[in-house]
């Protein structure tokens, strides 16, 4: 019997940095390809991949087959239209419509899959450790983390303010009421941070925050990123020209 | 209805919390003008039990009757929350705003009252528990006392039949906690009450159930 | 609103993600260090909301919010939705990594519009007192409707330039399908400006000058 495994250990730092810089290779990789066969092999080796994750109880196997769903819902609309040109008339099909809806399939789903199969298991923690770790600047990488922690804080206060709503007879739907509702929900999560904030705020001061040390990360500059930003894009026009 | 019934009926409840069980085999029964004290050692699920009552903790096991209807579905406790009226444990949870006043206005609204009728339902509420003078302060602008008799009343506005209430004095001064007793044994209604506090159990309680630690 | 993998063209990759790394240096750059922490609150409350169902006919919609996130952040969205659109991408594999740039320009650059388009709308007075209730309506109108109307325009804007004729019908359905977030994002926008000056001036007054 399987049980529902909680978020395993998380893997040391270097494997995460590992795994999140192989995703956005692959994604830059994958997503200029334009040889179907070699996407299908893609497709197929990131579906197996993410499968054997699903296996191994690190990728619940509802989860991915939503993600694959969702991912899709975006494709269906690529079929709906480019393959059809209209002409005097009615919709007409297209040849070359249909063979560009099927290379972006193909690369949507690639990428997908293969992401899917390469961060299973990470929870946003992880994720927010592992992009400090490639090099994000250092007070970006702090805002990500600290989003991170606060997003368990806010989806807890979310929660219990919608039990409450429920509790005093609110129930949702398409009218006027809900919309009311739903604003005020929004407003008070957002009193809540704001409220939050200015705790933090004064903790921050009682502990005289400007001698507070920053966190040892390496410290890439600001030129660095937009470098990295350049090497990417630049790589990437290549493989473009060059298809 | 059944009015020579129980109000609340539950036969060999089971409750989980996050796939532990919680509370296992426990009857409950509460009748009219019954004031039900639930007692027992923090984390023994006493809010845990009053959450399932209204379907917020789905139940694992038993039966439950409230107001003599069977209610396992979403679509069965739905109906009751309203009846039902649960005065949450931390009452910042339960305070929506803006204002008092409008909070209170929160359930009859979503009863079907209109705006004018939800608003005198809210405005009559408060007077009756003796925070009229609260009615425009926004509801962050409350101290603790305050803000659970706010919270009480935004119960109250939705005429319950009974009262669910999480630990309704904890962290109260005395003149606070006599005000908040004061309403509710004036309000003539039947309670489930879960309580650490002596005070509070010796001024209302007509009878004590306590909660096992959970089996391990 | 969220374009797929594999979409846009590389010169529109590169110039979106160029363009956006900028616009993150630039946002960074005005948040100071002291305000990371409401940044990051803000943004986390941004993301939990964009969880909320709105029921619509049969079906339902996620909020988007990103003309009320400008309004209240300005260039802070670049950075706060930077984190939001990676976790988005890592976590639930909406988006993408390599279209991330070319995303966050759809979503961002509206809310910096909105941003300063409507800031004086909601300003409270020099004593303190909120503008009139019809005012702030009209502003949190216009946030959902700078918002989506913005980065519905970018979306079909990077398509055109990836594909041209090819996407006009998709640009098209792509709209249409966005008609029901774009008409709710903006009354609930509305409303929640509204509220929000009464509930916690301070919290309009925090956009900042
Ligand atoms: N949301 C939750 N997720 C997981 N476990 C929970 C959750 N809420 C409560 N529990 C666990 O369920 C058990 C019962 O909790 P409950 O809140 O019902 O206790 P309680 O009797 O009300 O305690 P207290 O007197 O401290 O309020 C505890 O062991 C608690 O850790
Ligand atoms: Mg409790």
């Amino acid at each position: 019997m399987r049980t529902a495994l909680p978020a395993t250990a998380t893997p040391p730092a270097p494997r995460l940095r590992l795994r999140l810089g192989t995703a956005v290779g692959i994604s830059v990789l994958l997503s200029q390809l334009t040889s179907p066969g070699l996407l299908l092999a893609a497709c197929a080796a990131g579906l197996l991949l993410a499968l054997a994750a699903s296996a191994n109880g690190v990728l619940p196997l509802h989860s991915l087959l939503r993600r694959i769903a969702s991912v899709n819902l975006f494709v269906a609309m690529l079929w709906l239209t480019l393959p059809w040109a209209l002409q005097g008339g009615g919709p007409q099909w297209s040849e070359a419509g249909a063979h560009h809806a099927l290379l972006i399939s193909l690369r949507t789903n690639a990428v997908a899959l293969g992401c899917m199969a390469l961060l299973a298991g990470l929870d946003a923690f992880a994720i927010a450790r592992a992009a400090a770790g490639l090099g994000l600047p250092s007070r970006l990488a702090r805002l990500l983390v600290l989003t991170v922690r606060y997003l368990g804080v806010l989806d807890d206060t979310r929660r219990r303010i919608d039990l409450a709503m429920r509790a005093r007879g609110f129930r949702p739907g398409a009218n006027r009421r809900t919309v009311a509702v739903l604003a005020q929900q929004l407003a008070l999560i957002l009193v809540h941070a704001m409220l939050r904030a200015e705790r933090v705020d004064l903790a921050l001061r009682a502990r005289a925050f400007a001698t507070a040390p920053q966190p040892a990360t390496r410290a890439p500059r600001p030129w660095r990123w937009a470098a990295g930003t350049a090497a990417l894009c630049l790589g990437s026009s290549l493989l473009w020209l060059l298809r | 209805m059944n009015a020579a019934g129980p109000l609340i009926l539950g036969r060999g409840l089971r409750l989980a919390r996050a796939g532990k069980v919680v509370v296992e085999a426990f009857d409950l029964e509460l009748h009219a003008g019954e004031r039900l004290f639930v007692l027992g050692a923090s984390g023994t699920g006493k809010t845990t039990l009053l959450h399932s009552l209204l379907g917020f903790v789905p139940l694992a096991g038993g039966e439950l009757q409230l107001l003599g209807r069977t209610c396992r579905s979403e679509q069965d406790f739905a109906p009751l929350r309203g009846p039902l009226g649960l005065l949450f444990q931390d009452a910042g949870d339960q305070l929506f705003g803006p204002t008092v006043a409008e909070d209170a206005a929160f359930g009859p609204l979503n009863r079907g009252a209109s705006a004018a009728e939800a608003r005198e339902i809210a405005l009559q509420t408060l007077a009756r528990i003796g925070i009229a003078h609260l009615a425009e302060r926004p509801v962050h602008a409350l101290s603790g006392g305050e803000q659970r008799l706010a919270a009480l009343a935004g119960v109250l506005a939705m005429s319950p039949q009974v009262l669910l209430l999480d630990e309704p004095t904890t962290g109260l001064d005395e003149a606070a906690s006599e005000r908040l007793l004061g309403v509710l044994a004036d309000s003539g209604l039947s309670m489930i009450v879960a309580s650490h506090d002596p005070a509070c159990v010796g001024a209302l309680a007509t009878r004590r159930i306590t909660l096992a630690p959970a089996p391990r | 609103m969220h374009l797929a993998e594999g979409v846009l063209s590389a010169p529109v990759l590169a110039g979106a993600a160029a363009l956006a790394a900028a616009g993150v240096a630039f946002g960074l750059r005005r948040l100071g260090e002291a305000q990371l922490p409401l940044a990051a609150l803000l943004g986390a409350a941004f993301f939990v909301a964009s969880t909320i169902h709105v029921p619509v006919g049969v079906g339902s919609v996620h909020l988007i919010l990103n003309g009320l996130a400008g309004l209240m952040l300005g260039w802070a969205v670049f950075p706060v939705f930077f984190v939001a659109l990676l976790l988005q991408a890592a976590l639930f594999s909406f988006g993408g990594f390599t279209v991330l740039g070319a995303n966050l320009l759809i979503m961002a650059l509206p809310a910096v519009a909105a941003h300063y388009l409507l800031r004086r709308l909601v300003r409270p007075a020099e004593d303190g007192t909120p503008p009139p209730r019809r005012r702030l309506l009209v502003a949190g109108a216009a946030c959902g409707i700078v918002g989506i109307g913005g980065a519905a325009a970018l979306a079909s804007l990077a398509l055109v330039l990836s594909g041209g004729h090819l996407f006009t019908e998709l640009i098209g359905l792509l709209v249409l399908a966005h008609l029901p977030v774009f008409v709710v994002d903006a009354l609930i926008s509305a409303a929640t400006v509204a509220l929000l000056a009464r509930m916690l001036p301070a919290a309009l007054a925090a956009v900042r000058a």
